[in-house]
């Protein structure tokens, strides 16, 4: 089933909707989900938290793409359920990893949170995202949007891992320009 | 906390970057069976040529254009040709300020339907109104539903919690509202019937009082 057939089961309000999205995208979310959590029950109370907003919000959403605003829904679902989880602890896996990558690359006394709010700091990363070459971009958005693996990327893009890490050090440093060049001393 | 605020942050990229990576599948290995598969391609393509051959001339002989696929959505060009499609009475012919707003709008029929002008032949009726001050209601119709309201409200528990549910008076029609988070908004929902139809108008700009008055507006 394409994607406006199960955006138009959602606007007549069936619950099949939720189905044939399971179905097209249960492993899609699932994985996302299970690189920020790594751990398979809360991925899966994740994706189905994700059918139920996804569920509330189409109406009156009309997504222009399905798998994306499925993805994102997941995504913050399963960084806020990390979140919660890691109030004494931080998490494990990947999401630790790349934690550890961008803690890095922006290092300063002053906290983000003084210096720009949230709604600029992605209309900026979208920017920045906007002068990579696609394949820059699929790169940096495997690692810091999917949370995927060095070595998963470098079979995706068909890279060496040292190539692979080299790409996203040296993207790491051009968005800290690019921050800095926008105003936003880091 | 600053490498959070930019996990987070990157949540809100374009649609398009999330989907590029998604998209991207993984390269296909050089094998020994090159030159079977280069011949095999080479093969397939002269098929799809010669199936395809009297298709395209057909496609590039006519000058006729498709009527919409029966059952498919419709989407209206204009606000003009919805309002010019709608029944005499009807409340999305009455849209508060429509001269201010972006209003864009398509309905779903049955299967079969052919006259996307006839109101009569829609199943639902899904209308988008953005004003320039970037407030919005989303209103989507359900053309003689089965049910009133009261009963919409009641069959989706999972959508419109009892305990959270409203409900007021507007020129003796009774609307059932409610408010909900969907985790990054206030959802504002409201849900009517008149003569028939069931409304479901949906906001995340108004807050309950204004969108009250919004329908009150659409009643005149």
């Amino acid at each position: 089933m394409d994607d406006r057939e199960i955006i138009a089961l959602y606007f007549k309000r069936l619950e099949s909707a939720i189905t044939e999205t399971a179905k097209k995208y249960g492993n899609y979310c699932f994985s996302i989900s299970h690189n920020i959590l790594r751990n398979c029950h809360d991925a899966e109370e994740s994706v189905n938290d994700t059918y139920l907003q996804t569920w509330n919000s189409i109406p009156p959403t009309k997504p222009n793409c399905l798998s994306a605003y499925l993805a994102k829904i997941v995504r913050n679902i399963s960084l806020n359920r990390i979140k919660s989880q890691n109030t004494q602890k931080r998490g494990s896996g990947e999401y630790e990893l790349v934690y550890e990558e961008l803690e890095g690359t922006i290092s300063s006394s002053q906290s983000v949170e003084d210096l720009v709010d949230e709604i600029s700091l992605r209309d900026l990363i979208n920017r920045w995202l906007d002068t990579l070459s696609p394949e820059q971009r699929m790169v940096f958005v495997g690692r810091y949007w999917y949370f995927d693996s060095i070595s998963t990327i470098s079979a995706k893009m068909d890279f060496s891992d040292s190539k692979t890490k080299m790409l996203l050090l040296r993207l790491r440093n051009d968005l800290k320009e690019y921050l800095e060049s926008e105003g936003i001393h880091l | 906390m600053k490498a959070e605020k930019i996990i987070f942050a990157m949540n809100d990229i374009k649609d398009d970057y999330v989907a590029e990576y998604a998209e991207k599948s993984k390269p296909v290995k050089p094998k020994a069976s090159h030159h079977f598969r280069t011949w095999s391609i080479v093969a397939a393509c002269l098929a799809l040529v010669i199936i395809c051959t009297p298709t395209l001339i057909h496609i590039f002989n006519s000058s006729e254009i498709d009527d919409p696929k029966a059952g498919a959505q419709y989407e209206f060009s204009s606000y003009a040709e919805l309002y010019s499609a709608l029944p005499d009475g009807n409340i999305i012919a009455n849209i508060p300020n429509s001269k201010d707003a972006t209003i864009s709008a398509y309905v779903i029929c049955p299967e079969g339907t052919t006259d996307f002008t006839d109101y009569n032949n829609y199943s639902y009726l899904n209308v988008d109104v953005s004003y320039q001050d970037g407030t919005g209601v989303n209103i989507f119709c359900e053309v003689s539903s089965e049910n009133t309201a009261k009963e919409e409200i009641d069959s989706k528990p999972l959508k419109y919690p009892s305990e959270d549910v409203s409900m007021t008076t507007v020129s003796n029609c009774d609307i059932y509202y409610l408010s909900y988070d969907n985790g990054s908004d206030n959802v504002n929902i409201a849900v009517f019937s008149v003569e028939g139809s069931l409304y479901e108008l949906s906001t995340t700009t108004f807050n309950q009082q204004e969108l009250i008055q919004y329908i009150s507006d659409m009643f005149g």
